[in-house]
């Protein structure tokens, strides 16, 4: 016994406009609604008119915004009056209340609400009036209804639900004035997440401008480029504190390659004064342990070499080198068989440290 | 877009020009100011000695070049401040030092007065203290109590700032060893 099956009887479609016009304009003055009171869910036989005005009150909003929408959307959608009154059916007590509540005010004089009387004369003096205007079919529907429980929180979830309802089936409507914020599709109305939204947003902004400065940030996801970041950052760090060890001028660079040599743990020398000799026995304690290791495998040879900071390179190319360049920033070879072949200025062991420290420092960052 | 008052991002150029001028002043001072006697330790410690005032004053020049803008100068700017007045504190010179206590207590106090967003809200964070986060924010001076946003862009502008100064000093380096 569906409603919806009886409005496809209705009359057409302009005296369901002017119906509708009437309803909202009925819809500000007071009107008696026995049925609809806070809390008194199941007596609906004790109505007090002005107990249910003030109730009404705060409902007429609702149902004046949802009905003007629904006017609009008729009027403008060119809908058909079922489905106006379809959708305004759906929550069905509420809507069938308001009908037949506003058919009662066209019809009825105000007094005759406004007096305390018995319940069932101001239901009766409703459906009378409703039957004014529509087909007797329907008023059995509409005595039938308003029986159902209206308390008011259903009342309310109902008008959400409707005006939601409504507000997707009306959607080229302009907005009125709702009591929800209508959201886009899939994403929360709630202010915290949008909120969380936003920030999100900004923060990814922010990672992006951080991507152009961070060299070989071609990482989509986020951790990864958190990782580079760190990494770039202590990279730096590090430079300056490389750089810094060897801005020195005068005899304190001279000391600066064994120690800087050393770095990797081999052995400090323990007495020594900035001076040549040191820096010799530094170098030969190293080419020693290359050599032995040579001896057994190469491989090894060549970590603990990276792991000093050196590299390998066979004599010719290393003499081409120091002849080539006009300054000592080529990389020094640390050759077993260094006699008389290498460089032995300390600027330039520095430097060759300094940049294969940082070389090395780039390659072995994750 | 940015909610606060930032300036816009500095010229890596002027910054570099900017900070190169007050890192050779400093050298300077470190070259004509060496006050330790020379032979009190083995070389090695003084060579540290050095190089570390050298670093010292790196980025004591570089923050000064960006000045009390952003967060992490103001941070390296106290820091140094801290640490040379805890020093003067340690030594065994007793004399001035409530002087000097308060005159950087001011500095220090009014180096905090300025107006930081703080936005401790756990809701509206949820990116605060993951652990990557957290190591990032070891690394940038400063950056210890910020909010997700500001510690991007404070970290933005720390890198910028580094990658300049990395370079100033390498190209000083090379004139220093050709001549």
């Amino acid at each position: 016994m569906s409603l919806q099956d009886d409005t496809n009887s209705f009359d057409p479609t302009v005296t369901h406009d002017d119906f509708l016009d009437q309803m909202l304009s009925g819809l500000q003055t007071t009107v008696s609604w026995p049925d609809i009171s806070a809390g008194n869910g199941g007596q609906n036989k004790s109505p007090l008119p002005w107990d249910v005005v003030d109730h009404f009150d705060d409902q007429s909003a609702f149902l004046s915004s949802k009905l003007r929408q629904h006017q609009i959307s008729a009027a403008a959608g060119g809908r058909t009056p079922p489905s106006a009154v379809k959708s305004l059916q759906l929550p069905r007590g509420l809507a069938s209340a308001a009908e037949s509540a506003l058919f009662g005010n066209d019809n009825i004089d105000d007094s005759s609400f406004k007096s305390p009387i018995g319940d069932n004369n101001s239901i009766q003096n409703l459906f009378h009036g409703f039957t004014g205007s529509l087909t007797s079919n329907q008023t059995q529907q509409f005595r039938n209804l308003p029986a159902q429980n209206l308390g008011s929180p259903a009342v309310m979830n109902q008008v959400q639900a409707s005006s939601v309802a409504a507000g997707g089936g009306g959607g080229g409507a302009p907005s009125q004035p709702r009591q929800r914020v209508r959201a886009r599709r899939g994403q929360a109305t709630d202010p915290h997440s949008i909120a969380e939204r936003l920030r999100r947003e900004r923060i990814a902004e922010r990672m992006k401008a951080l991507q152009e400065l961070v060299p070989n940030a071609n990482k989509t996801d986020k951790a990864s480029m958190l990782d580079e970041i760190i990494d770039y950052v202590k990279f730096l760090q590090l430079q300056v504190k490389v750089l810094s060890m060897s801005r020195l001028g005068g005899a304190a660079a001279g000391a600066i390659a064994p120690i800087v040599a050393e770095g990797g743990g081999v052995g400090r020398s323990s007495n020594g004064t900035a001076s040549s000799s040191n820096n010799d026995a530094a170098m030969t304690v190293t080419e020693n342990q290359v050599v032995k290791l040579m001896e057994e495998d190469m491989g090894s040879a060549m970590q603990y070499l990276q792991g000093k900071g050196l590299c390998l390179m066979p004599i010719s190319l290393a003499t081409a080198i120091s002849t080539a360049t006009c300054h000592p920033s080529a990389s020094r070879s640390n050759l077993p068989s260094l006699a008389g072949g290498g460089p032995s200025s300390p600027n330039m062991s520095v430097l060759t440290v300094q940049s294969a420290n940082g070389v090395s420092s780039v390659k072995d960052s994750p | 877009m940015s909610p606060s008052q930032q300036p816009s991002s500095p010229n890596p150029t002027h910054l570099k020009i900017r900070f190169a001028r007050r890192f050779l002043r400093a050298l300077n001072n470190l070259n004509i100011t060496k006050t330790s006697p020379d032979d009190d330790d083995d070389g090695e410690n003084r060579v540290y000695r050095r190089s570390r005032r050298v670093k010292i004053a790196a980025y004591t020049a570089m923050a000064s070049v960006v000045g009390s803008r952003r967060a992490w100068s103001r941070a390296v700017l106290w820091k140094v401040r801290n640490r040379s007045r805890n020093r003067s504190l340690l030594s065994v010179r007793p004399r001035r030092k409530r002087v000097d206590c308060k005159i950087t207590n001011n500095d220090h106090d009014h180096a905090k007065v300025f107006v930081r967003r703080r936005n401790p809200n756990p809701k509206r964070d949820p990116f605060r203290d993951s652990g990557q986060v957290l190591k990032l924010r070891k690394l940038v001076p400063g950056a210890e109590t910020m909010d997700s946003w500001c510690l991007m862009d404070e970290t933005a502008d720390y890198i910028k700032c580094l990658a300049a100064q990395v370079e100033v000093m390498k190209t000083l380096v090379d004139l220093y060893t050709t001549t």
